[in-house]
């Protein structure tokens, strides 16, 4: 049988890569005892996948694996003995127990969902900038790619943006890089860019709240 | 609580993970609850210092204590602390986030003399006086320890004690020590000295005098104090099994260079190999009991998760039961999927069916240390090894499907002539005609001999110590020698900066009018000196020009058996005697058994109840 586990990478963690990330969950999970399935071979590797990587520097709770196990366990089990075995700022959500032969969904989500709130007093978007943007048909933003340098319109990548009744959090939902879109960073720039709003990337606070799939749908179905 | 401007520079930086604490096991206290701040400083950058067992020990030990908070912190790597000082934000521990200039005691590892100038820039980044006379009430002490401190007087005028030899027991009486001091009112850090003076193995240098002749060479080490030792004599804990050992330790989240769980089998060693510091230094041997390890290596698998363990060790072969014990923890391990790691390891000192099964020699393949390419040499460095020993193996090793072999030498050492460069070639000629000599379908498809070559620095505590280093051109042409004799297919050959090896020998073998030049060579901009890419020879030598320092007195003079030695006041358990008939039986190559076989009194036979073979055997 697999898990499917959803769980957060929160605070500091945030500075871990996600290659980082992979090996802490691969020592937990040993330390938890879990019974993982193992490949065959010269040196045998834990059967588990994870979903695509959240930047360096973002805080989430949208990270998703896939673990093969040799023996059922429940998981009610599995989450309380993990998060026993886990650093403090990693934390098992939630976790659904699935047959061998159902497809995995991990590779199926193609959007992220956000918060982005400023840490303290610093100059914010309002719902007129916010209207600018997404009345635009098309916005041209450079993007890094492996290549370099290289120019995307990114309006089709905003499937959502909203400001909070509070007037402070921003909540987005942008296609995943994964699939071609974007990461928040470059949605902020923007507004620097297409709006006369001044922000700087560095004073804002950005969470990843989850990742979905392309109908809306989350990966873990309550 | 770390600074909201540090998290705001992590980004910036490469690895930014190395600087936010809050691993695995790592230990976090009430600050209200303790009364003694200790950090633990590993001069180098976090993946290396991480790697090092131990300020694993000592931070266990610590943290153990319900009254002292100890944690980490290691050089910032060059990105951040151009960050750091930029937005100005002084050094911080990795624990609390909490500024190291509030510490109480502040203790360095010295691991290798390059990472001198890391410990000064530390300090300074702190905001730390560098100078141990310069520092008031408002700093911690500065402690230091680990193999360089064996020789401390380079950094005599900026370390306020160093403590020689293991620290397990020592550590503690530091720390009660100081708590007494802090609380009986007394404010002169003086006071302190004198009493911390009083723990054996502790060294205060501020509280010995040394006078010169007029040459340069030193005329005597005495005690400004009458009640203080003139020799100090370094600490050995005695029985390792039921010595502390971290069983918790600390699992970083960044790909560290030993990534791995580690078991320390046993400490010193009895091959008294002649170029070897640590061989000297760490006498007696004293292993852990098998029974202690196997508990051990369980608790580690299952507090740290590591899939890698490895039994570390001077010379892992000479562990008295090696194989079972390996044997023990592979079937302990298969359904674990923990994969064992042996280094160090002598191929012929171990079963060939458990050999496979080895997780370092899977991933590295065959790895010889001969040092000296031929017999004549090796036994004058008394490496008892043969190479008989080596072409059997290997030609076991290429029938078993294995393709590479790295072969590590030293170059420069003492009576080496060209042919002993030759034999180095002709060394690697010979595994390939062994590889050759065996049927196509029963060898590997490919064959790749790297041979390495390190150029020798005599050290404080060798048989070696009198010894000049072989100029920076005479390396160098020894090097360019090799190059052409290894041009050979199959073969490459890889060698280390002699600058670099030049600088290290002045630093191991050098006295405290060297300070001066660490503090400029710093201003000069030198720091990792041990990074290639980092190491600045021209600054370095502007340093001591500056000093009006002449490096080779340090590196390149012979020195005579009754000239004071910057070290003499220290005692590391072998005698001068026993170095002197060393060194003498080095010149006319007669070799040195292993003292397990009989005692060759080494000096520390005299110590009462320290060493296990001590007058044992006959010759």
């Amino acid at each position: 049988m697999r898990m499917l586990v959803r769980f957060s990478k929160e605070n500091d963690l945030r500075f871990i890569s996600h290659l980082d990330m992979v090996h802490a969950m691969e020592r937990a999970l040993r330390r938890a005892d879990i019974p993982m399935a193992y490949s065959k071979g010269f040196s045998p590797h834990a059967k588990i996948s994870f979903s695509a990587p959240t930047p360096l520097g973002i805080p989430s709770s949208a990270e998703y694996m896939d673990v093969h196990l040799v023996k059922p366990l429940s998981a009610q089990i599995f989450v309380q003995r993990l998060n026993n075995a886990l650093p403090n700022d990693m934390r098992v959500l939630e976790a659904m127990e699935i047959d061998d032969d159902v497809p995995g969904v991990l590779g199926k989500a193609t959007i992220g969902c956000y918060t982005i709130q400023p840490y303290e007093g610093v100059q914010w978007i309002s719902q007129s900038h916010i209207n600018v943007l997404m009345n635009m048909n098309d916005i041209i933003m450079e993007k890094r790619t492996k290549k370099g340098l290289k120019e995307i319109n990114i309006r089709p990548c905003i499937k959502e943006l909203i400001l909070m009744q509070d007037g402070q959090h921003i909540t987005a939902k942008l296609l995943l890089p994964s699939v071609g879109g974007i990461n928040p960073d470059i949605l902020l720039k923007a507004f620097n860019i297409y709006t006369d709003v001044r922000i700087d990337v560095e004073d804002m606070a950005i969470h990843k709240d989850d990742i979905l799939l392309e109908d809306g749908r989350v990966l873990l179905p309550e | 609580m770390r600074n909201r401007n540090i998290d705001k520079i992590l980004l910036s930086v490469e690895k930014p993970a190395r600087y936010i604490g809050n691993e695995y096991n790592a230990v976090h206290k009430n600050l209200a609850s303790v009364e003694v701040r200790f950090a633990f400083a590993f001069p180098d950058v976090y993946d290396i210092g991480m790697s090092h067992l131990g300020i694993r020990i000592l931070y266990d030990i610590l943290n153990k204590r319900d009254d002292t908070f100890c944690e980490r912190v290691f050089a910032p790597w060059v990105d951040m602390e151009q960050q750091m000082r930029r937005h100005e934000i002084p050094l911080f521990a990795l624990e609390s986030g909490d500024n190291i200039a509030d510490f109480d005691m502040l203790g360095f590892t010295l691991q290798y003399e390059m990472s001198y100038t890391n410990v000064l820039n530390m300090l300074d980044l702190a905001g730390i006086p560098i100078w141990s006379k310069e520092r008031t009430n408002r700093h911690p002490f500065v402690l230091a320890g680990g193999p360089c401190a064996y020789n401390p007087e380079p950094l005599a005028d900026i370390i306020d004690f160093f403590l020689i030899g293991d620290g397990e027991e020592a550590i503690n009486e530091i720390v009660d020590c100081y708590k007494t001091w802090k609380y009986s009112g007394d404010t002169d850090r003086q006071n302190f000295l004198k009493h911390v003076a009083s723990i054996e193995g502790v060294y205060v240098p501020s509280l010995y005098e040394v006078s010169y002749n007029d040459d340069g060479t030193i005329n005597a080490i005495t005690p400004k104090i009458d009640s203080l030792p003139h020799i100090i004599r370094k600490r050995v804990v005695t029985n390792l099994s039921s010595a502390a050992y971290p069983e918790r330790p600390i699992v970083p989240y960044i790909d560290i260079v030993h990534d791995r769980a580690v078991l320390e089998i046993f400490r010193g060693c009895t091959r008294g190999c002649r170029f070897c510091q640590a061989g000297m230094v760490y006498r007696p041997i004293r292993e852990r009991s098998a029974d202690r390890l196997v508990e051990l290596a369980d608790k580690l698998v299952r507090a740290t998760g590591y899939s890698e363990m490895s039994l570390s060790s001077l010379s892992t072969g000479d562990y008295s039961q090696l194989e079972q014990l390996v044997k023990i923890l592979l079937e302990k391990f298969q359904e674990e999927k923990v994969a064992l790691s042996l280094p160090s390891l002598r191929l012929d000192s171990i079963d060939k069916s458990l050999l496979e099964r080895i997780q370092s020699v899977k991933k590295t393949g065959l790895t010889f240390a001969p040092e000296a390419a031929t017999q004549r040499l090796r036994d004058v460095i008394n490496k008892g090894i043969t190479d008989d020993d080596i072409l059997r193996t290997v030609e076991y090793a290429f029938q078993q499907g294995w393709q590479s072999v790295k072969l590590y030498f030293m170059i420069g050492l003492p009576t080496e002539t060209d042919d002993d460069l030759y034999g180095i070639a002709e060394m690697a000629r010979r595994i390939l005609d062994v590889y050759y000599s065996i049927p196509k379908d029963q060898r590997g498809r490919h064959i790749d001999i790297t041979v390495s070559t390190s150029s020798f620095v005599p050290k404080p505590f060798t048989p070696f110590q009198w010894d000049p280093q072989d100029k920076i051109d005479r390396l160098s042409y020894k090097q360019h020698l090799l190059q052409q004799q290894l041009r050979m297919k199959h073969v490459t050959y890889h060698w280390s900066d002699n600058r670099l090896s030049f600088m290290e020998a002045v630093f191991a073998r050098g006295d405290r009018r060297l300070g001066r030049v660490l503090a400029a060579a710093l201003a000069n901009g030198c720091r990792f000196d041990a990074w290639t890419d980092y190491f600045n020879y021209d600054g370095w030598l502007k340093a001591f020009e500056q000093c009006s320092i002449n490096p080779e007195f340090y590196a390149g003079r012979v020195r005579s058996y009754d000239e004071v030695l910057p070290w003499d006041h220290i005692n590391a358990g072998v005698s001068k005697d026993f170095l002197i008939r060393e060194r003498e039986r080095a010149l006319k190559g007669k070799t040195t058994f292993d003292c397990r076989r009989a005692c060759i009194k080494c000096g520390i036979e005299r110590w009462e109840g320290v060493c296990d073979n001590a007058n044992a055997g006959t010759l």
